[in-house]
């Protein structure tokens, strides 16, 4: 993945909540992008697992 | 606090088991016992903020109708005419299922309860009330903004930990002897801990989740918190059992652990869990697992494979669903979030997919791995929380000299058992007179909660555990 500091979040949270039609209050913008930064460096952590093809979720649908 | 706040009612002492032996032997009556927990809650609770509403007619009407069948000779459940609570979350007919929200007060009354609560009140249990929680289950501190803190009973200006904190906090001031919470990342443990209680977080898929608001249905559980491991197990086998309307609840027959609670520990195989969990911790938590497992005799210490990268799946999969379950309220309502959750939920419905892809795949991986540790033991200590109740309104805390965010950090250690889904008990600690609760992890093997449940009662025969009493503040 990416390095989540060569990433410009702000930017992101203008398009991603442009593309899902979800407003982003200007008093609250700071803090999302901030959670998204956050999240960013997670994943990274949790992309350094290296899966093959046949590491399937764990899902539980049962039809 | 005020004086009244030390004052109990003559069955708060009682554990869950004793309420019901003297109900079912006819020398108490659940009635009596219903007054008594009503009043006391509407005497006591506005210290702790508890409860979020008192279902006072339900508990008599229950009551009663407990002490009808005896009278008529049937022979009641287990739990005849102990009164206990449920986390708001839960369906309770009649009422508005709050999850800890402002926004879900427009909803409808809930037309039915929740399996568990069905179960409970088939096996005799009295419901008195719906319990405070961080709003959606999102946080471990139960500071929520619509409704105030809730305040831990051992030294009210501390948080009682969370999403479950009512129910940490109703059962440790001895308002009821057993309430029901759930547990995503630690939301049982981690309040249980802070609480001085017993609670018990069954294997992924034991007990059925169905009328219980969701918070991220990939990693959510129910279960019991209590005074006494006996108390743990009479709620927990209560509520065994499938139910086809949880697709996640396992088809797997009751498998009762009240009769094997006296087993002792012989021939388990009990270690200490390293590695990740030997990170930064406060002195009292580290004091904790030294304490348990010398009285256990556990000297191994094994890691766990993989946790801390399951744990950083955990909130990814925690962060992205849980956002995106409330996705058109976000849209049209964000306003009306907790403060102290919004940022998130809003951060959460804009991750790549990518992310939370790769997070469930993630988890197949870990649990693959982690399983491995059960060759060598059968049984894990591990520390709960990092640190006794922090006070509330605190956003940092430093544990070893590292500094960190206090309210996510709470479930630092429970967070990667539940990604795996093993069975946990949380075991109270004994601490002296005045001293802050704290509590340790005990962990099995999947479908193996007979054995935390074991050891937790083992512990408490030894005095090494114990739910410290609430002292008059």
């Amino acid at each position: 993945m990416t390095d989540p500091k060569a990433v410009d979040w702000s930017a992101y949270v203008d398009i991603a909540s442009a593309a899902i039609g979800l407003p982003i209050d200007a008093s609250v913008r700071a803090g999302v992008v901030a959670n998204l930064e956050r999240m960013a460096q997670v994943a990274q952590v949790v992309d350094s697992v290296v899966l093959t093809d046949t590491d399937e979720a764990a899902g539980v649908f049962r039809p | 606090m005020n004086e009244s706040s030390g004052a109990v009612h003559p069955f708060a002492a009682e554990t869950a088991a004793s309420i019901a032996r003297g109900v079912r032997e006819g020398r108490i009556r659940a009635l009596d016992v219903a007054r008594a927990t009503l009043d006391d809650i509407d005497r006591r609770d506005a210290c702790y903020n508890a409860f979020t509403e008192v279902t006072r007619a339900r508990a008599l009407a229950e009551a009663a109708a407990v002490d009808a069948a005896i009278a008529r000779g049937e022979v009641p459940g287990p739990l005849a005419g102990v009164p206990y609570a449920v986390k708001n979350l839960f369906d309770v007919e009649g009422l508005v299922t709050l999850a800890g929200s402002r926004i879900n007060r427009d909803r409808a009354p809930a037309t039915a309860d929740a399996s568990a609560v069905r179960r409970l009140r088939a096996a005799g249990a009295v419901l008195v009330g719906a319990l405070n929680m961080d709003e959606y289950a999102y946080g471990f501190s139960t500071e929520n903004s619509h409704y105030g803190p809730t305040r831990n009973p051992h030294d009210p200006a501390r948080v009682a930990g969370g999403s479950s904190g009512g129910s940490a906090a109703a059962a440790a001031a001895g308002m009821v002897p057993f309430t029901l919470g759930t547990d995503t990342n630690g939301s049982i443990r981690v309040p249980a801990s802070l609480c001085g209680l017993f609670g018990l977080k069954p294997t992924y898929g034991r007990l059925s989740r169905a009328g219980g608001y969701l918070f991220v249905g990939s990693l959510d559980h129910i279960g019991p918190l209590a005074r006494s491991t006996a108390d743990l197990a009479l709620a927990y086998d209560a509520m065994q059992g499938p139910d086809a309307s949880d697709p996640v609840c396992a088809q797997r027959p009751a498998e009762p652990t009240l009769p094997v609670l006296g087993r002792g520990i012989d021939g388990l195989r009990i270690a200490v869990a390293d590695g990740y969990f030997a990170r930064p911790m406060a002195d009292e938590a580290r004091a904790a697992v030294h304490s348990v497992s010398e009285a256990l005799g556990a000297t191994m210490r094994v890691d766990i494979p993989e946790a801390g990268r399951g744990r950083a799946a955990a909130f990814l999969m925690t962060a992205i669903e849980g956002s995106l379950l409330h996705l058109p309220d976000l849209k049209a309502r964000s306003g009306e979030f907790d403060p102290l959750i919004r940022d998130r939920l809003l951060a959460g419905a804009l991750a790549p997919a990518q992310w939370l892809w790769q997070a469930h795949r993630v988890r197949r991986y870990v649990r693959d791995r982690a399983l491995q540790v059960f060759d060598r033991c059968d049984v894990m200590i591990a520390p709960c929380t990092p640190m006794s109740a922090p006070a509330i309104g605190t956003e940092w805390i430093t544990l070893e000299g590292e500094r960190m965010l206090a309210r996510p950090n709470l479930g630092l250690f429970t967070q990667p058992i539940s990604f795996l889904g093993w069975p946990v008990a949380a075991v109270p600690v004994a601490r002296p007179p005045g001293a802050l609760p704290i509590g340790v992890q005990v962990i099995a093997a999947p479908w193996r909660e007979d054995l935390c449940l074991r050891v937790a009662a083992h512990l408490e025969r030894l005095g090494v555990a114990a739910a410290p009493a609430v002292l008059p503040h």
